[in-house]
Parts: structure tokens; C-alpha cells; sequence
């Protein structure tokens, strides 16, 4: 068997100075997940700090 | 080469010189995944020093990666006040990142509650390569390569039972696209690039009393009592009784009030700095441990761990397997049922004593001599192994005592070499890996049953290629990929219908036979991961996931059909001598 490259060279992108098409879309997401991922490390210090 | 990764890919576009290229790893996963990130960097850098290494990680985690000293910056996540504007200023901080493009971001995260965060960071910083999960213009999380397809479709606690180290997948991956597009590994300029006194930079601070004023003279056991199992008190006692040149660091959240006072025993508690915790490990000869970054960081400390993992209290995204202790010499015992105090001490003090009978006692042996042969049923103990290349590389967790599962053992390893012969083009040496098979009535059935599932399989998998190819064709009749023939549009719709077919066949058969599920798994991560604009390109796409699928149920053939043919009578002349039966559990 002969391994596919075109599974194991990873994504090429053509252009990397290019923006992603929705990057505004893709920001307000990542801006809800550092948030929430915040939100959820302070609650479980909590509970460390409670056991 | 530092043997922590498995065998290369043979087929690559290489280069013969290699390039200096800009990485960027991506790790806004927990504290053990930065230390197993580490573990997979070391061996990047060693092969490719020339590389720049640059980390994306988040604040209370990163701190391992900022002191390292081949590790050229560290970027955290931003830390979101609740007055500030969360949008604004992540975007802010995205466009202070975009400043840099990099050649190859590898995305390492695992932890399912900071994948999509990983994914997204890694979808807008650029780089010419990206490896590892990111998101897809319709915002859902796929993957870029193969072995992180693998991870999302065999690795956790809801994959499949499969034998590769996350450590490995992600080095592996690294290493195989380095190869791809920077060119062949030098290891022999890499030997000084990450070997140094210290891993980490030692920045000072001042070591607990208890621990700077210990009493001289002992070997140290570092017990990670938080994550141990009931009755490691016990455990602890047995030693403390039967090995009076032992003594015994507590570290963790338990303090273990049941242990009588002993000047043998020192205390730490789970406060100690980073800098206390690598200057204690370092003066310890074994680290006893449950599921805690703690094992991760011994690995990297190349500290012995003795890893106790109990299924009551095993937690975590991974199966034990994915995440156990790297590296050569780790021991890993596992309770069937209630933990037995008892039984981990005489397996630890087997390997202790490793010197001394130097394995002419075997482990059932050791059980017996201690009065407790019955106890080695309840509890299964796995030696850790880098295999050489030739065995296809990676960390390996040999069983050598105690009840082993036969059948999801032999497919375990047959898993294992299947990722292997997909994406390393490496084929396993069928023959001397069924010769180490302790053949029994059980497993030889159990196999033959999977035979006739897996001949199921291979048969749909074949049709499944061949409706992908001729709907492949057909599609590509139209340029634009919209316009068409009545007759052409009803058989794309009738090549569509009988993929699902297909694919619901193939289902119903690993219903029946859930050793067959990982192949199941694997198409429909690799359907997830289409990336064709049209229906042609994605037939294709499909018809390569059938390909794979083929090569998968041709190497369970083979190892079939080779297990079954040792399996079979042999005619010998009466004057033949019998060689001795090889077994995993002599």
C-alpha cells in the first residue's frame, strides 16, 4: 500500500495573506469561545478550590 | 533518531535540501497536552533544528513552552476582561498575530472543550500549510491530514480500541509534512538542538523546607496521591515496611491522614511551582501515578512511572493507551475490578527489582513467591516500549502479566499497522507479528467470525468504489457541473442513493461485528472531510475513502489468514523436533 501525500501534506493554501471568506463570522466565534473557555476555567478553580 | 515517531512515509514529493521553515503549533488544549506537545516538539527539533518553532497556547497553561529554550516565541490567547468588547479585542489580537505568516501551522489541540477555539485560531492565522482540525467556510470543525481524521475517528473514549499514542499521531504527522515540504531529517545536527541538563530553563524559587531539609540516604517515590487509587496508603505501607532504603514524596491533594507519621514520608500538597515539582521529580527514582499531567511531565523528565489505572476513576478524553506514560520502561497496571493494594505493590516491586533477577522470575512468579499467586488475575500489568522502525515505531504498552484480552488485543494491533500502512506506506512483517501470538481455541473462533464479516465488508467497499467511480464519471460529463442530461441527472441521483445503501450495509454489519466498526468510523470521517467543490471531485474523494477502506480489510485478510494458518495441523516427520511456542504471556 502506498500512502496518499495529498492526505498527509496537509491543507496547501494558495494564497495565506488571503482573509478567510466569513472572517468577521469566524472572529465573534472565537472571541464566544475564549470567553466561554474563561467562563469554564474560573468555575472549575472554583470547584478546585471548594474540594 | 530519537524514536518517537513512527515509521516515515516512503512515497514524498521530498526535496533533497532541506528548508528552514517557520512552525506554529497550536496548543490551547490542558496542561497534558502541552506537556505531550513538548514530548512530539523535542523530536521535530531534533530532526529539523534548522525549523523555527512558535507556539499558540493560552495563559495558565503555556508557561512549560515559555521555558523551553528551542521554542522561539509564545503567543496566549487573550484574556478577556468582562468590561472589554470580546469581538473587538480578539479581533484586535488576531491582527497583531496576522502580522507573521508562518510555513506550517499544526494544529495539536485534542481536548474536546478547546477544539473549536483551536480550530477557529487556526483557520485565521495564515500559513502556507495547515495541519490538524480547522474550520470550513460552512463553520464546521474538519481536518486538514490524514492522522488528524485518525484521531477524530479512533482516538477517545468514543473511538474505536487502537494502539497509537496521541504523542505519536501528532509527531508522526509533523514529521511525515517536514519531510513533504522541508525535505529528509538530519538527526545528527539536531543531537545538541534539544539535549541539554535541564528541558526546562530552571528560573529559581525557593524548594518547600520539608523537601530541601529530607533526610539523606533514601531512594524516593514521588506518589501522586490525588490521582492514585483507594488503598494507596496501603500501598505505601508496603513499601515503607519491606524497603527500608525507599522513602516517599507525597505531591497532590491528598494527604493521606490514615498513613501512620514517618520520617520516610514528606508531604508536599498540591501547592508546589512549577520549578519545585521538576526538582523534586528529578531526585525520584519513580513517579506513582493515576491519570494526571503529572505522568506526562515525568515522561518528559524521563522519570519511571508506575501508572494505575483504575476504570472507576479513569477519566479523561482519551483511553489510557492515547495517553499512558512515553517512553521506554513505564509500567501500567490495570484493575479488572476492586484495586488490590496488594497486587500493584508486587507488580512494582517486580520491576523494582528488576536487577536483581534480572528476568529469570517472571511476574506470575513474583506473585507466587510474595504468597499472592491468585491476585495477578485481577490485575493486568503492560511494560512500555519504543519499537524500532521496523516495527513500525512509536510507544508500545506490552502486556506481561495478568488476564489480556485476546481478541481486542490481536485488533488492536491490527488497527494500529492499519494507520500505519495508510499513511506511512509501511506494510507490517505479517509473518513475525503473527508468530508472537499466543494462539488459543477462543481466538482462533473469534477471528475466524471476524473472517466473515470483514469479507462483507471488503466486497461493499469494492461496490462502494466502483458507484463512486462511474458517478465520478458521469458528473464530470458536465463542465459546469449543473447542466445535464435527464438520464445523466437520474443516475447521479441513483449512484447517490446507492452510496447510502452502501454505507448503511456496511453499518448493519458492524452491528453484528464491532471489531468492523473502526472501518465504518473511518469512511464517514473521511465523507465529513470531503473537500471537492463539485459532485465529481467529491466522488472521486469517495471512491479514495472506499480505496483506504479496501487496504484496511486486505491487511485484517492477511493477518487472518496468517493466524489461522499457524492455527492449522502440521504434518512433521516423527524425528522433528518441536521449537517452543513463543507466547505474549510466558
Amino acid at each position: 500500500m502506498v500512502a496518499d501525500i495529498r492526505l498527509l501534506q496537509g491543507k496547501i493554501v494558495e494564497d495565506p495573506d488571503l482573509k478567510p471568506k466569513n472572517v468577521s463570522r469566524l472572529i465573534h466565534e472565537l472571541a464566544l469561545e475564549i470567553l466561554s473557555g474563561a467562563e469554564a476555567g474560573e468555575e472549575s478553580q472554583k470547584a478546585e478550590g471548594k474540594s | 533518531m530519537s524514536g518517537n515517531e513512527l515509521a516515515p512515509a516512503k512515497e514524498s514529493t521530498m526535496s533533497s535540501s532541506r528548508k528552514a521553515l517557520s512552525i506554529l503549533i497550536v496548543q490551547m488544549g490542558e496542561v497534558e497536552e502541552v506537556f505531550r506537545s513538548l514530548m512530539a516538539m523535542k523530536a521535530v527539533k531534533h530532526l529539523y533544528p534548522q525549523c523555527s518553532i512558535h507556539v499558540l497556547s493560552r495563559a495558565g497553561v503555556s508557561d512549560p513552552f515559555k521555558r523551553v529554550e528551542w521554542i522561539d516565541s509564545v503567543i496566549d490567547a487573550p484574556a478577556i476582561a468582562k468590561e472589554e468588547d470580546p469581538v473587538a479585542k480578539t479581533a484586535l489580537w488576531i491582527d497583531r498575530i496576522i502580522s507573521k505568516n508562518y510555513d506550517i501551522l499544526a494544529n495539536w489541540t485534542a481536548s474536546p472543550k478547546r477544539a473549536r477555539m483551536a480550530a477557529l485560531a487556526s483557520t485565521l492565522i495564515p500559513s502556507a500549510v495547515k495541519l490538524g482540525d480547522y474550520v470550513s467556510d460552512d463553520l464546521i470543525v474538519r481536518s486538514a491530514d490524514a492522522w488528524s481524521m485518525y484521531r477524530n475517528a479512533w482516538a477517545g473514549a468514543e473511538g474505536v480500541e487502537q494502539d497509537i499514542h496521541l504523542t505519536d499521531m501528532v509527531t508522526t504527522q509533523l514529521l511525515t509534512a517536514l519531510q513533504i515540504h522541508a525535505g529528509d531529517p538530519d538527526p545528527a545536527a539536531g543531537a545538541t538542538a534539544v539535549t541539554s541538563r535541564y528541558f526546562f530553563k530552571p528560573v529559581g524559587g525557593v524548594l518547600p523546607p520539608a523537601w530541601a531539609e529530607r533526610p539523606k540516604g533514601y531512594k524516593w517515590i514521588a506518589v501522586h496521591s490525588g490521582s492514585s487509587p483507594e488503598g494507596m496508603n496501603e500501598w505505601i505501607g508496603m513499601v515503607l515496611r519491606r524497603h527500608p532504603d525507599f522513602a516517599v514524596v507525597l505531591l497532590g491533594e491528598n494527604h493521606m491522614p490514615e498513613l501512620e507519621p514517618n520520617p520516610r514520608v514528606i508531604d508536599l500538597g498540591s501547592d508546589l511551582h512549577f520549578d519545585a515539582t521538576i526538582s523534586v521529580l528529578a531526585q525520584c527514582g519513580w513517579l506513582v501515578s493515576g491519570a494526571h499531567p503529572i505522568v506526562d511531565l515525568a515522561s518528559l523528565l524521563n522519570l519511571r512511572v508506575f501508572y494505575c489505572v483504575d476504570s472507576s476513576t479513569n477519566g479523561g478524553f482519551l483511553k489510557w493507551t492515547e495517553s499512558g506514560p512515553y517512553g521506554n520502561g513505564h509500567i501500567v497496571a490495570t484493575a479488572s475490578g476492586e484495586w488490590q493494594p496488594e497486587a500493584a505493590y508486587a507488580a512494582w516491586s517486580y520491576f523494582q527489582s528488576e536487577w536483581f533477577h534480572k528476568n529469570s522470575l517472571t511476574v506470575s512468579g513474583h506473585f507466587e513467591n510474595l504468597g499472592i499467586p491468585g491476585a495477578i488475575r485481577e490485575l493486568s500489568v503492560f511494560q512500555s516500549r519504543i519499537r524500532p522502525a521496523s516495527e513500525g515505531g512509536g510507544v508500545s504498552y506490552e502486556p506481561v502479566a495478568g488476564p489480556v484480552p485476546e481478541f481486542e488485543n490481536w485488533m488492536y494491533r491490527v488497527r494500529g499497522q492499519m494507520a500505519r500502512a495508510w499513511f506511512c506506506g509501511w506494510l507490517p512483517p505479517v509473518e513475525e507479528e503473527v508468530a508472537r501470538w499466543n494462539l488459543t481455541p477462543g481466538l482462533i473462533q473469534r477471528i475466524r467470525t471476524l473472517g466473515e464479516s470483514i469479507e462483507v465488508v471488503g466486497k461493499l467497499a469494492n461496490e462502494g468504489r466502483a458507484t463512486a467511480l462511474s458517478l465520478a464519471d458521469s458528473a464530470a460529463k458536465t463542465k459546469a457541473g449543473y447542466l445535464m442530461s435527464v438520464e445523466d441527472r437520474a443516475f447521479i441521483e441513483e449512484a447517490g442513493r446507492k452510496l447510502i445503501e452502501i454505507e448503511e450495509l456496511i453499518a448493519r454489519v458492524t452491528r453484528v461485528e464491532p471489531g468492523v466498526r473502526c472501518l465504518l468510523k473511518w469512511y464517514r470521517q473521511m465523507v465529513h472531510n470531503l473537500e471537492g467543490r463539485t459532485i465529481a471531485e467529491m466522488a472521486k474523494e469517495t471512491a479514495s475513502a472506499f480505496d483506504l477502506m479496501s487496504g484496511g480489510v486486505d491487511l485484517v485478510n492477511a493477518y487472518t489468514r496468517r493466524t489461522l494458518d499457524r492455527a492449522r495441523p502440521k504434518a512433521v516427520s516423527e524425528n522433528a523436533r518441536i521449537p517452543k511456542e513463543p507466547g505474549l504471556h510466558s
